[in-house]
Parts: structure tokens; sequence; C-alpha cells
């Protein structure tokens, strides 16, 4: 045989030998066919579900493609929400642990759900009995939810006009009380509240892994909270402007009159230097963090009434809440 | 007497300022941009002695926006070392240009050029030499080693080797990886016949990991010419797999993809042929050398990456493949590293071969019948492509890719024999995309319908004075489900294009050519983007000024 005929050959024979049998990939109708449902939207908690217990709520369905899908839960009293985006062809690993976009739900609350598809009309819906809250303070350090005056003080400042806890059930965030602190003027400090622990406390080494974590509404323009950490570097257990470090962060907070959950990364704070204090190496050593002070405060210097309601301060650790 | 090396130096300066300003109703987020840059960039060719010498480009930059120094900076683009080995093998190390077949090791064209006047095609040359695409070359860091021996007087053997680093380790998770090929070739005058190999693998060593990935693309390709035909093929394989690198064994299959491509050339005249192509290449086919993207089609442009009042984050448009251009390499949507896996593409640029000849699963024939006038008068290429999938996505049923292509330059003044240059350039390239399914699977069929119109002329006022104008369009609109593939290169789901969207660049603008290596170019242009599917449209305006200098 010729060598050209050998590669004639050869050629030919590549040229028919590549092509598969079937197709590649899923089915295409699995993503974008017609969707029914072949099993029917419920979950695993039809008596309530006890996330305090460590439960979970687990949804079941199935449906004719990958679809993908939107489960909205909100709490009937709290108003609460939470939404579970996923794309799937049924519900096997969809579930919810009582964690919420914002604000918590609360005990004894019911739920409802909905399950809803992007592209489809078709919307399902179910509801469950909340029988136990998360609890969140597992995530680090919980601060206060101001339902224990002992784990906070009070600090005044002289442009205070309150700093109170108010005590109601469907107004609070968490538990029974929240706290409503307001002052009026033109200064920056209108009162805050105050935690005070010893060296160690914080056990979180890295900065960037901590989170201080908390509930906000105001109906006050240009009002905001600032964040302070005071170390204690010379080892007395208390903090000394001018000797120890101080840090800050500001956040100027919506006048919408809603609740909104903030969360500030410790790596965004910055040295304060205000007054007597000073730089004293310019690295947070969560360590030798004592003091947090959570202050009401205003955007600018302008005179007038600012403030804002606030509960559940938690210090999380790896990632925000 | 002390040999001192001989030296040569070149360069080039460009200074350009650019002012873009998006539509007065889009005023909340940056509506404003403002940059003018100056850079030198002085090459030095050195001969360090007789098998040595030295190449590099030294750049002296500013940004004029602020007058201060602050701005100012000095870089090196580029070093070289090159020279002779031996009398037959030349080496290169530093930063190298590496080539082969456009199935194993090929750098493919950005999209959306068909015809450009000098209006588009000056900004374009200006993103390609930032970027280091010099033709279908890959700029890499590394060496190589080419061959030259002539075994007759007319028989010779060419040979290539080259080794880059594409990814330095951190020494706690990544991997390094580097990319090496070697090529041979027998080469008669009318004959020739060679071998092509490719590997880009990880070398895990100082890391945690247990795995090597490998990638290799041999091929094999040949060519015969007779008369005026030229008659080629390339057959070859991909092969990638996991390796453990401990006990030295592959831990997975290997996954193959082959690919064949015919062509045959026939030169009818001097400067124009008629040219048929046949390919083949099949779903699995990993060639990452070859089907590396030129941009990043994940990134975002620099300019306005958002608008509609801060609403919309912008996708890259045809306008800023040519104009968004920044002299800093971090910024650029110019993609230089050669990765796994196929990078992302931008749907609207086109479906029928997003990835060059060597899109995995496609197969067909390409038809080019290209004519150039002996007194330069017009020169024109007309080109069809009728492609389908290889194997179904999806579903039993194939795509069909219909592509037709034109591209025409005329030069008036050659035609009534005038002084004054008049030049017209004009272009279309025209896909479709059509997929039906059965009915009782409900899924709409697959139908899209792309067109890419190229339109400039240029016109001489007086004498180096020229009058620009020039206008490009996309339009796309249809439905398609495009596959998303797994990191083992299989297709794990499909996520669904459905467009009906238009962009369009309308330029005008005044060129004086000082002399031969010295111009200067003003033009403004309005850049319009409409989305009809999600109701997304926009406008912005930019006006350019470019001088430029080579010596």
């Amino acid at each position: 045989m010729r060598t050209s005929n050998f590669i004639i050959i050869f050629l030919f024979s590549f040229l028919f030998s590549c092509k598969k049998e079937t197709f590649v990939g899923p089915p295409i109708e699995t993503y974008f066919g017609n969707l029914t449902i072949s099993e029917s939207f419920s979950h695993n908690k039809p008596v309530g579900v006890d996330f305090s217990n460590g439960d979970t709520l687990n949804f079941s369905a199935e449906f004719s493609i990958q679809a993908e899908f939107n489960i909205n839960i909100v709490g009937r009293t709290s108003g609460a929400n939470f939404n579970i985006n996923q794309t799937s062809q049924n519900l096997e690993n969809t579930f919810w642990l009582g964690e919420s976009n914002t604000i918590f739900f609360k005990q004894y609350e019911w739920c409802d759900i909905t399950l809803s598809f992007n592209g489809h009309d078709t919307i399902l819906t179910d509801s469950v009995l909340i029988l136990g809250v998360q609890d969140f303070s597992q995530m680090g350090k919980l601060l206060t939810s101001f339902e224990d005056p002992s784990e906070y003080n009070v600090v005044n400042g002289s442009s205070t006009v309150t700093n109170n806890i108010i005590s109601n059930v469907n107004l609070s965030v968490h538990g029974t009380n929240f706290l409503e602190i307001r002052g009026e003027g033109q200064g920056t400090y209108f009162g805050a509240t105050r935690f005070q622990f010893n060296n160690g406390t914080i056990t979180e080494p890295e900065a960037s892994n901590i989170y201080f974590n908390g509930f906000f509404n105001s109906s006050y323009s240009g009002s905001a909270v600032v964040v302070k950490f005071f170390e204690d570097h010379n080892n007395n257990n208390q903090y000394d402007a001018g000797v120890d470090e101080a840090w800050s962060f500001k956040q100027s907070l919506s006048d919408d009159n809603l609740w909104h959950k903030l969360s500030f990364n410790l790596n965004d704070f910055n040295v304060d230097i205000s007054g007597n204090n000073v730089l004293v190496d310019g690295v947070i050593n969560t360590n030798n963090i004592i003091r947090i002070d959570v202050i009401c405060s205003q955007q600018g210097t302008a005179f007038g009434e600012y403030g804002f309601f606030a509960d559940y301060y938690l210090l999380s650790y790896n990632e925000p809440l | 007497m002390a040999q001192f090396p001989s030296f040569k130096i070149g360069g080039l300066s460009r200074s350009l300022s650019t002012t873009s300003a998006l539509d007065s109703e889009d005023t909340i987020n940056k509506d404003i941009n403002q940059e003018l840059n100056i850079i030198f960039d002085l090459a030095v060719n050195a001969e360090l002695n007789e098998k040595v010498n030295f190449y590099s480009e030294l750049r002296l930059g500013s940004s004029l926006e602020v007058f201060d120094t602050s701005a100012s900076y000095i870089k090196i683009r580029r070093i070289l070392l090159f020279g002779h080995v031996s009398k037959h093998v030349k080496f290169e190390v530093g930063d190298i240009d590496v080539k082969m077949s456009p199935f194993t090791l090929w750098n493919n064209e950005e999209e959306g050029v068909i015809s450009e006047n000098n209006l588009f095609s000056t900004y374009r040359e200006i993103q390609r030499y930032e970027n280091f695409n010099v033709g279908n070359n890959w700029r890499r860091q590394g060496a190589k080693l080419n061959g030259t021996n002539k075994l007759s007087s007319k028989d010779s053997i060419y040979s290539q080797f080259f080794i880059s680093r594409e990814q330095a380790s951190n020494e706690i998770s990544i991997p390094d990886r580097f990319l090496y090929g070697e090529s041979l070739d027998f080469v008669r005058p009318r004959f020739s016949i060679g071998v092509h190999h490719v590997d880009l693998f990880t070398f895990n060593r100082g890391i945690q990991q247990e795995f090597n990935l490998h990638n290799h693309v041999y091929s094999l390709h040949s060519t015969y010419k007779r008369d005026k035909i030229i008659l080629s093929s390339e057959i070859g394989q991909s092969s990638r797999t996991l390796i453990n690198s401990i006990i030295n064994s592959v831990i997975e299959p290997w996954l193959n993809g082959q690919f064949l491509n015919l062509n045959l050339n026939y030169q009818y005249a001097n400067n124009s042929y008629v040219e048929l192509n046949y390919r083949r290449v099949t779903d699995d086919f990993s060639s990452p050398g070859s089907q590396t993207k030129r941009i990043d089609f994940s990134s975002s442009p620099n300019l306005f990456s958002t608008v509609n009042n801060n609403i919309s984050p912008r996708d890259i448009l045809i306008s800023d493949l040519v104009n968004d251009i920044t002299f800093f390499r971090q910024n650029s949507i110019y993609n230089r590293t050669i990765d796994y896996d196929l990078d992302q593409f931008n749907p609207l640029f086109g479906l029928t071969q997003p990835y060059g000849i060597s899109t995995p699963n496609r197969q067909g024939f390409d038809l080019d019948f290209f004519y150039r006038d002996s007194l330069g008068i017009i020169n024109f290429l007309v080109g069809s492509s009728y492609l389908t999938d290889l194997s179904g996505e999806g579903t039993e049923n194939l795509r069909s890719y219909i592509q037709f292509r034109f591209n025409a330059k005329l030069s008036i003044n050659k035609l009534i024999n005038l002084n004054r240059q008049i030049t017209i350039h004009a272009g279309l390239k025209s896909d479709r995309v059509n997929r039906s399914h059965p009915e009782e699977l409900f899924v709409d069929n697959v139908n899209v319908n792309s067109v890419l119109l190229d339109a400039g002329t240029e016109v001489e006022l007086f004498k180096k004075f020229n009058f620009l104008i020039a206008y490009k369009k996309l339009g796309v609109n249809g439905t398609d489900y495009l596959g998303v593939r797994n990191e083992d290169f299989s297709i794990s789901s499909f996520e669904l294009f459905d467009v009906d969207s238009k962009q369009e660049i309308l330029s005008a603008g005044f060129s004086y050519d000082f002399n031969k290596k010295t111009t200067f170019l003003i033009n403004f242009q309005r850049i319009g983007y409409d989305n009809m599917s999600d109701l997304n449209s926009f406008s912005f305006n930019q006006f350019f000024a470019l001088l430029q200098l080579r010596f």
C-alpha cells in the first residue's frame, strides 16, 4: 500500500470515529421544560420546630425540571424573613436552621412559607410554628440583649435626653427589652452603653475574624452609632488614655423607623487619637480588649435631636451574624 | 582594546487623551472620565558578543491628570536574551513569543473585527501592543530553542522547544503551573510533515496537594503543494488527567478529545485564492493553548463599569475591545493567563466558534474566496461556514451554525485616478444558530441571529490631512442554552441565553501625518447599547486625541 493511501484511509477512519453515541450533558428538558410538581411542598415539622434544640426544618418537594426556586419565610408577628435561593430538581438538600435576613423570628410565632420559581407562575405555600428560637450567642460573645442589666453600664453625657430600657415583646428584636437612647445638641456624644470585662475575654486572636453585630432602629435624621474598643496595654485592667490604645468605627443610621442588622468587622476600625488617646502599636490585640462602648452620635455637628433603638449586641467570630 | 557591544535603539512614543461622558440621564454615578497619558517606550537591541544578544523595552510613562511627578513611572516592558547555542540552534530566554498551530498553541484574534479603517484599527493596534498580542503568538516568560538542520539542498528539519512558568506557587495551596511544548517538522519544497506536542501541567512540590493536572495536546500535520494547490491536514488528540504525584500513577481515566482539520487552498491569481476547510472537533477536545481567550470576559470594563445611575453593572462592549485602553496591565480586560477549563465568553460576540477553529464540539465546512487586484484598487473576502454540533448538547438534535462573512477595501482614488486618497472599508458578518426540539420537551427551539456590521471611509482633504468616519454595529437576538462545564470539562448544566440587543459605535475624526512615523488623530464617537430583553439601555460619548511617534 502506498503511503498516501494509508494516510487517506487513516484520516477517513478518524473522521467517523470520534462522534459520541448519545448527547452530552444532562437532558435539556430537565432545565428548561415544562414545570410540574411531582411531590407536593411540605416540611418535616408539622407540630413545630424548636431551633433552640438544634432542630432543622427540612423541606421536601420534587419538580419535573432543574428549577431556580425561592423559599420565602415570613414571621407573622415579628415580620422577620428569610430567603433560600437554589437551583435543583427537588428540595432534598434544602433546610432552615432558624436564621433570618434582618431581625429575629420569635418564639411561638407562626411563619408563612412560600415556594416560587423563577420564570414560572407556580406558587406553593405552607406554614410552621417556631417552638424555640436559635441561640446565636454560640457564634461568639453575646454582649447583651438588654434583658439582664448586669451585663452593661449606662453612660450618660451632658446632651443625653433618654438612655433607658423599653419592655415590649412585640417591638423588641430579641426577648422583651430593648434600648432607647436619644440626645439633643450639636455635639457627637449623646450617651453610651458600656461593656467591661477582663483581658482574654475575647478568645478569637484575629481581628479580621471578629464582627460587632447589633440591631438599630432610628427615626432621627443624621443619627449615627459609634462603636469603640479599648485595649489594656499596661495590664492594669483599665483603659488609660495616653497609655493604652482605643479603636472606633462610626456608622450612619437610616431614619426609616425600621430595624436594621449592622455588622462591623474589627479590621475596619481606626485608631482613635481624639482627646488624650494615642497610637500605641497600630495593631488590634484582641486579647487586650477590656471595654466596648456603643455610643449614640450624629453624622455631622449640626444642632438637632439624634437617637435610636437598639437590641442584641453580639461579637461573632469568623462570620457576621 | 576592549570590545564594546554594539547597540541599536528604537521605540515609540504615544500621548493619548480621552474624555468620556455618560448621557445626561445617567447622573448619580461617575459620569465623566478624563485621562491623559503619555508613554515613551525605548527599545534597546544589543549585540553583547558573537553568540548572545540582548533586547529590552523600557517604558517611561506619566499620567498627566495631576501636574506633579507622583504619577510618573518607569518599568520594563520586555527583556529578552537571544542568540545561538550552536550553528543550528537558536535560543531565547526571557519574554518569548510562542505559537504552534490553531489546535495546539494559538492566540486567537479578539472578537468584533471585520474590516476597520484607521479610526478603529489605530486603537486596536494600541490594545494589541499594550497587551503583547503579536499576531497569534502568546507572550510568555520562559525559554525557547529553535533548531534548523539542512539534510540536503532541498530537505530541512525544523525543531522547537519552549517552556514557560504560567503560575507561581504560593507554597501553601496553589501549585506551580508550567507550559512546555515541542515540535519537529520535516520540510521538502512540495511536502512537509511534522508533529506538535504541548503540555500544561501543575507541579505541586512543597504544597499540600497530592495531584498534578496534565493537559497534553498532540498533533500530526502535513502539507502538500502542487502548482497552485496547497493541501494541508492536521489531526490530533488532547489528553487530560490527574496524576497522583506520590505514587506517580493516573488516578482518573484520561479524558481524550480529538480533532481533524483538512484544508485545500487554490491560488488562482497573484494574491488571490479560494480556500475550502473541513474540521471536526470533539466535545472533549481540551487545548488550553489554543482555546484560551484573548479577552477576559469575566472582568469589568474600566470605563463606566456601572450604568443607569449605578443600577446596572455593564458587560464588556464591542467598543471596549477597541477603546478601553489602559497603560497599566493589571487593569486590562485583555487576558494573559493560559489556564485549564474553557474561559468565559460573551455569547453576544458569536456562538459559532467562540474559541476559534479549535472550539470543541463542531464539525463542518468553511469556504473563503479572496480577491486582490494587481493595481490595489480593491480587495475583498467573501466566505461562509456551515457547522454543526458534533454531539448533541442536552438533546440528540444538533445545532447548526451558518456564518456569512464579507469584507472589502476599495481605493476610490486609484479607481478614478485622483491624487488624494479616498478609501472605503466595509464588512459584514452574519451568524445564525438553530436547533429544533420535539414538542413533547416543552423547550423553546434554539434560534439566534447576529449581525456585525463594519463600515468606514477615509478622505484626504489636504495633503496628509484626512477626514475619517466609521460605524460599527452588533445586533443579536434569540434564545440558546449554553453548556456549563465542570472542572472535568464535561457539561453539567445549561445556562439560558435569551437576548435582543444591539450596540453600536459611530465615530468621526481627523488625522494628520507629519511624516511616515509621526501621526496625530482626533476623533469623537458615540457609543450606544440597547437591550430590549431587560430594558437596559445607555449611551456615552468619547473624545480622543492621539499623538504617535515611532523612531
